[in-house]
């Protein structure tokens, strides 16, 4: 039982503490589970990692279940999840509140136009970064313009799920067969 | 439209590899371009606050954006769309397959598709970028907060919230860049 609750408040600092995207949280995530609790060793981090960038979802949430299970099954895989998305819970229901009664202000709206463009340089920063680990060599590369080409082409009309699961199945083709 | 709320989230939260910030595209793919249901506007606001607030991105983007669309049910609806896929397959992939996490066709599927991932968000940066930098302003404050967020010992958020508040600074200053950048000039 206390394993469980323990799993719940480390998480819930880990997700308290993650400003800014999955990346800057991994360090944080290794010396709360690493240093501090010493649930996993640095090896298994190193596999967490890999297993929690590899799935589908945010490396914070996979990297709460996953430890979560490891320690204690699957409640605590349940707690630890519970706990690292439950800030985000709590600071969005604030964020939603003061919004609500802030719409109708004037300078709402400019502020709006306001963070536009820096979304946008948000965005493309994000494509650096995170090509920097995606696309390592020739057939990455080959795999991405040719994603970018088929969305281009086809204006949309294929749902990026179907794209990115012919990327998967490209990658096996190349780096395996 | 509630479980439709649910099953976009859904859909997005259990194909998105490659964490948080790649799923903008598929969300931007269902929202916008598939149904229909957000502008641009609000999207890159919804974004803008997601990631001012602590927490994964996306969690955040649900909560806020489901809160748009339907209220608390919205939120609580995406909410669960976007983080029940990942529960149930780290549990299942911790439960049962870890051993075989490695073969290489899981490793080989995984390195392809996070390379469609990084094609598909610079289609999305793309698609994003043309409206916003045909005007003087704008293009200068994308180019200064990529350039920032590129900086890496400066947490992106910072990239944000100064180009933000200089843009919103100018923007409060000036009656002529109003005029141009905010509709109703007021």
């Amino acid at each position: 039982m206390t394993i469980i609750l323990l799993l719940f408040w480390s998480f819930f600092i880990i997700g308290a503490a993650a400003f800014g995207g999955g990346i800057v949280t991994i360090p944080m995530i290794e010396y709360e589970l690493v240093t501090v609790r010493g649930w996993i060793s640095a090896a298994e981090f190193s596999e967490l990692i890999a297993v929690a960038q590899m799935t589908p979802g945010p490396i914070a949430v996979n990297a709460a279940t996953f430890t979560g299970f490891r320690v204690a099954g699957f409640w605590g895989a349940a707690f630890a999840t519970a706990g690292v998305t439950m800030p985000s819970v709590i600071f969005c229901s604030i964020l939603i509140y003061f919004l609500s009664r802030l719409r109708h202000i004037r300078w709402v709206n400019i502020f709006k136009k306001s963070v536009q463009p820096a979304v946008v340089g948000l965005v493309i920063a994000a494509v650096f970064i995170y090509g920097r680990s995606a696309v390592t060599d020739i057939w990455s590369a080959l795999i991405a313009l040719l994603t970018f080409a088929i969305l281009v082409a086809f204006r949309e009309k294929i749902h990026p799920v179907i794209i990115v699961i012919c990327g998967g199945i490209v990658g096996i083709m190349v780096y395996v067969l | 439209m509630a479980v439709r709320i649910f099953l976009i989230f859904f859909r997005v939260g259990a194909f998105t590899f490659g964490g948080g910030i790649a799923m903008i595209s598929m969300l931007r793919h269902e929202l916008i371009v598939g149904k229909g249901w957000t502008n641009d506007d609000d999207f890159a606001e919804d974004f803008a606050l997601a990631t001012s607030v602590p927490g994964a991105w996306v969690v955040n983007f649900a909560l806020i954006h489901g809160y748009r669309l339907r209220g608390v049910w919205g939120a609580a609806l995406a909410f669960l769309g976007v983080v029940l896929p990942s529960f149930v397959v780290i549990v299942v992939i911790a439960a049962f397959f870890f051993p075989w996490f490695n073969h290489p066709f899981a490793a080989a599927f995984l390195r392809g598709a996070a390379a469609s991932v990084a094609g598909l968000l610079a289609h999305t940066a793309f698609t994003m970028s043309k409206p916003v930098l045909r005007k003087s302003l704008y293009l200068a404050a994308a180019v200064a907060a990529a350039a920032l967020a590129l900086i890496p010992s400066l947490n992106p958020i910072l990239a944000l919230l100064i180009v933000s508040a200089i843009v919103f600074f100018l923007l409060i200053n000036s009656k002529k860049l109003r005029k141009k950048y905010v509709e109703d000039g007021q």
